[in-house]
């Protein structure tokens, strides 16, 4: 069993979850995610590694509670336990001095990025962090951000805070200017990562995105995460999360994302 | 009465307002907390127009229309005001998606509404596909505002049977209240609350079973945002099905109007707004067609174990095994749930078919239990029905039901039945008049309805001629019928105003054992706040 360490409210729709997995922790890296199964018999469910703490031996996920296996996450208090956290899973992230790396984090993503950012700045890279939410209240970690990154853009879509608008909106208008940027790192939906990848491709800017199709067993054997990329087909539990964006099938992952939802919804009753 | 709106001269009819007169004229001036069954509220101030020889802007649907008023409902200063005024509403809503400017890019790579827990816009709304407020927003042009939204961060409701409460998304129009008193006489949803801490709710924060509501739905149905929502329908998309028919449930004969996706019934809601629907009409159904402990395959009891066969297959089996019990050694155990034509099959079967007397129909409100008369050895039926001992007691036992059941697990064969609306034919309702079953969905897996099963274990009993008529009779019946349906109802029908008259059973199972919510809508004490001793 797992322990909850802690539960906190960070939006609206979204929590930080603090469980103890020392195994996960002491082996963690950036860009990979865990499995986690609340009781006995849950769903197995992705959830990216947000951050970790091989000292205290906890790991830190930022759930977005979207049906009954999120929600069920999100209800287990400090104290209660979780039945599994498998993990780490995923290739981990290439990591090197690129020069100037942007990383774009939306939704769960605003968690997700965080350590992608503070590997990319040990590594010796500029870090611009773009993030965006719906509106005012939904953006959190600033302290975190602020730690690893030489800018901070925070938008919203309303305006009530930081710059309305989106961070790709941002990030394209600078490209414009002539703003050098060597590599791009985007979390979040699907459709703020293919904008992504729509805005930085004309400038030839190697972009990866962080896919989140439905998965299963997570070890490549069941081929639900399957994906093209570049007309490959991959496994994401796997040879991902992350890959080229400008090679993804977006259109293919929104429509297998919702393969099963009459049941999702059924569920929910 | 003549009244000139925008250089148009119209009719008017005494007690009209303003408004009622331009929307009769297909006059269109933007409103929201009006609606044509309830008196006028004036609280939007949507409907805002210019009067000559009256001050300032009157809500036109408060204002009653008198003979020869001269209305203006495009000016400038009636068009800016309108805006800001949905502007301000807007403001304490979640309005990112509305203001969004990569709407259009998002809406074509996802159309789809997003399951969420808690909803922060039009995205992943439960009423992103048919929302008053979103296509106002859109009429009006409104694509940015003055300064970003305030996000109330109010507690979400979900604890209540069938009704979720969001008041993140509540506009305060005070349609609930409105229908709610219009129904019942005194709301339970009020607003409550002032200034950033209004919203709608129950008096004392009493949960809605603790409040006296009925769960008719009427707010549910009323509400113009997301914020009172259905917990099942809430997240299915756009209806592709659309059904007028008769609720299945009880002899009150309600109207309903029914909507599916992809084959599923996902919500019904009155005809006739102005009565209030149960809350097995407005809710249930939904719910209880699609559990996934139906009965939708036929089995038969191969050696020890009952075993998925084909129609035919079961056909045969049934066919054969009642052989030897023709006469009063059979007996049919039914209840009225059934369309008049499927009861009517059923009879047909006993005592023309089997020649046996035991016809057995229990009535509304009999206790779902019935004993059997002596000597009977093999038994058809339709629900749960009988005691274990009784069963015990059998040779032959045939399921034809919906719900596994102690009968279930001691039959010879199982006959999976449609049920509710995935039947057809004519319901009789509580003055003897026949009113249309129209079928809504297509049955859950193999499921067929009564009278087609008895049809096709007559004709495997070798009497293709009684099939062939009964099959025709049906037909006719049906294809014939000028059934309507109650389009308008003279009363409340009494369980949509008192719960404990709510039917609980249907073919014998207890319906809360399938749906728990429609056991929970039950009346329950008010909880004693902790801090009183
Ligand atoms: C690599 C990866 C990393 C992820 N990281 C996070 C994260 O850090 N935080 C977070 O909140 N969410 C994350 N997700 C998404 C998360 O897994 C889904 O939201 C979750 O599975 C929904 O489960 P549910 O039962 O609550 O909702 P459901 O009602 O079952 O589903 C809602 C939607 O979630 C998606 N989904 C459902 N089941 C799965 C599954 N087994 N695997 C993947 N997606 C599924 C589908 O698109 C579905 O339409 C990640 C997904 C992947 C693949
Ligand atoms: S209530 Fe209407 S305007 Fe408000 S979020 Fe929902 S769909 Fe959008
Ligand atoms: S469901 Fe009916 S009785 Fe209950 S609060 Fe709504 S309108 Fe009132
Ligand atoms: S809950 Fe709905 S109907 Fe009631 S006041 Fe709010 S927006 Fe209006
Ligand atoms: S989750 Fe099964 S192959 Fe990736
Ligand atoms: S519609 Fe007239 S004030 Fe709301």
């Amino acid at each position: 069993m797992f322990r909850v360490v802690s539960n906190r409210k960070v939006t609206p729709n979204a929590h930080e979850m603090v469980v103890e997995a020392p195994e996960v922790a002491r082996t963690a890296q950036a860009g990979q995610f865990a499995l986690l199964m609340v009781d006995e018999h849950s769903e197995r469910i992705p959830y990216t590694l947000a951050d970790w703490d091989e000292a205290t031996g906890t790991v830190t996920f930022i759930v977005l509670e979207v049906g009954k296996s999120t929600g069920d996450f999100v209800h287990r208090q400090p104290g209660d336990e979780v039945a599994h956290v498998v993990g780490p899973l995923g290739m981990p992230l290439e990591v090197e001095n690129f020069g100037t790396v942007a990383c774009i984090g939306g939704c769960y993503g605003l968690g997700g990025i965080v350590p992608v950012g503070r590997t990319m700045k040990a590594a010796g890279n500029r870090v611009i962090t773009y993030v965006e939410a719906r509106m005012e209240g939904m953006h959190y970690y600033l302290d975190k951000y602020e730690s690893f990154s030489d800018e901070v853009v925070q938008t919203t879509t309303d305006g009530s805070n930081g710059i309305k608008g989106h961070g790709v909106d941002i990030l394209e208008a600078r490209l414009k200017e002539g703003v050098r940027v060597d590599r791009v790192f985007t979390i979040g939906c699907p459709f703020m990562m293919m904008l992504t990848a729509q805005v930085t491709k004309p400038h030839e800017i190697k972009t990866f995105a962080a896919l989140n199709p439905i998965m299963l067993d997570g070890t490549g054997m069941c081929g639900a995460c399957r994906c093209t990329v570049g007309e490959e087909t991959k496994f994401a539990c796997v040879d991902g999360p992350f890959f080229d964006a400008h090679e993804v099938d977006w259109h293919e992952l929104r429509d297998r994302r919702a393969a099963y939802i009459f049941t999702e919804r059924d569920v929910c009753k | 009465m003549k009244i000139t709106v925008n250089d148009q001269v119209l009719d008017a009819n005494e007690g009209e307002s303003v408004l009622e007169v331009a929307l009769r004229h297909d006059i269109e001036i933007p409103h929201i907390c009006y609606h044509p069954i309830l008196p006028a509220n004036g609280v939007c101030r949507m409907c805002l127009v210019e009067i000559d020889g009256i001050n300032g802007l009157p809500a036109s649907c408060s204002t009653p229309a008198a003979d020869g008023m001269v209305v203006h409902t495009e000016t400038e200063t009636v068009r800016n005001r309108r805006r800001e005024n949905l502007e301000l509403i807007l403001l304490e809503h979640p309005s990112s998606c509305l203001v969004c400017y990569k709407r259009e890019a998002c809406q074509t790579f996802r159309p789809e509404k997003e399951k969420t827990g808690v909803t922060t816009g039009c995205q992943n709304c439960p009423n992103k596909h048919d929302c008053e407020v979103q296509r106002l927003t859109l009429d009006l042009g409104i694509t940015d505002l003055p300064v970003g939204s305030f996000y109330r961060n109010a507690e979400f409701d979900r604890d209540d049977p069938f009704i979720e409460n969001d008041p993140n998304l509540c506009i305060l129009c005070g349609r609930c209240e409105q229908i709610c008193q219009y129904h019942h006489d005194t709301p339970v949803v009020v607003l409550t609350g002032r200034g950033p801490d209004a919203r709608v709710g129950q008096a004392f924060d009493l949960p809605l079973n603790a409040s006296g509501c009925t769960f008719c739905g009427a707010c549910v149905d009323l509400c113009p945002t997301g914020s009172l929502s259905d917990r099942f329908a809430r997240w299915y998309g756009v209806a592709d099905g659309l059904v007028k028919t008769t609720c299945p449930f009880c002899d009150a004969g309600c109207a309903l109007e029914v909507k599916s996706e992809g084959h599923r019934v996902f919500s019904a809601t009155a005809l006739d707004q102005t009565k209030p629907l149960c809350a097995l009409g407005r809710f249930t159904i939904p719910p209880f067609l699609s559990s996934r402990d139906r009965l939708t395959h036929p089995r038969v009891m191969a050696g020890e174990r009952l075993r998925e066969v084909t129609w035919e297959e079961a056909f045969t089996a049934v066919a054969d095994g009642l052989a030897p019990f023709k006469g009063d050694t059979f007996a049919l155990v039914c209840d009225r749930s059934g369309t008049v034509e499927d009861r009517h099959a059923l009879r047909v079967f006993t005592e023309e078919v089997m020649d046996s007397s035991h016809y057995i129909e229990i009535e509304d409100g009999e206790e779902p239990r019935v004993e059997l008369p002596t000597g009977v050895k093999a038994v058809l039926l339709t629900g749960d029905f009988l005691e274990a001992d009784a069963l015990d007691a059998l040779e032959m036992v045939v399921v034809l039901d919906c719900y596994p059941s102690p009968a279930a697990e001691k039959a010879t064969a199982i006959l999976p039945a449609a049920i509710l609306l995935e039947t057809k034919g004519h319901l009789v309702d509580e003055n003897g008049v026949e009113r249309p079953a129209k079928r809504a969905v297509r049955p859950a897996g193999q499921a067929k309805q009564d009278h087609e099963i008895i049809t096709g274990l007559i004709t495997a009993m070798g009497d293709e001629g009684t099939a062939g008529k009964l099959t025709g009779e049906i037909e006719t019946r049906i294809q014939d019928s000028e059934a309507e349906l109650i389009t308008e109802r003279a009363e409340a029908p009494a369980p949509a105003l008192d719960v404990t008259k709510i039917r609980t059973r249907y073919r014998g199972h207890l319906i809360a054992a399938r749906v728990p919510d429609a056991g929970a809508v039950q009346p329950v004490a008010a909880p004693v706040p902790s801090e009183v001793v």
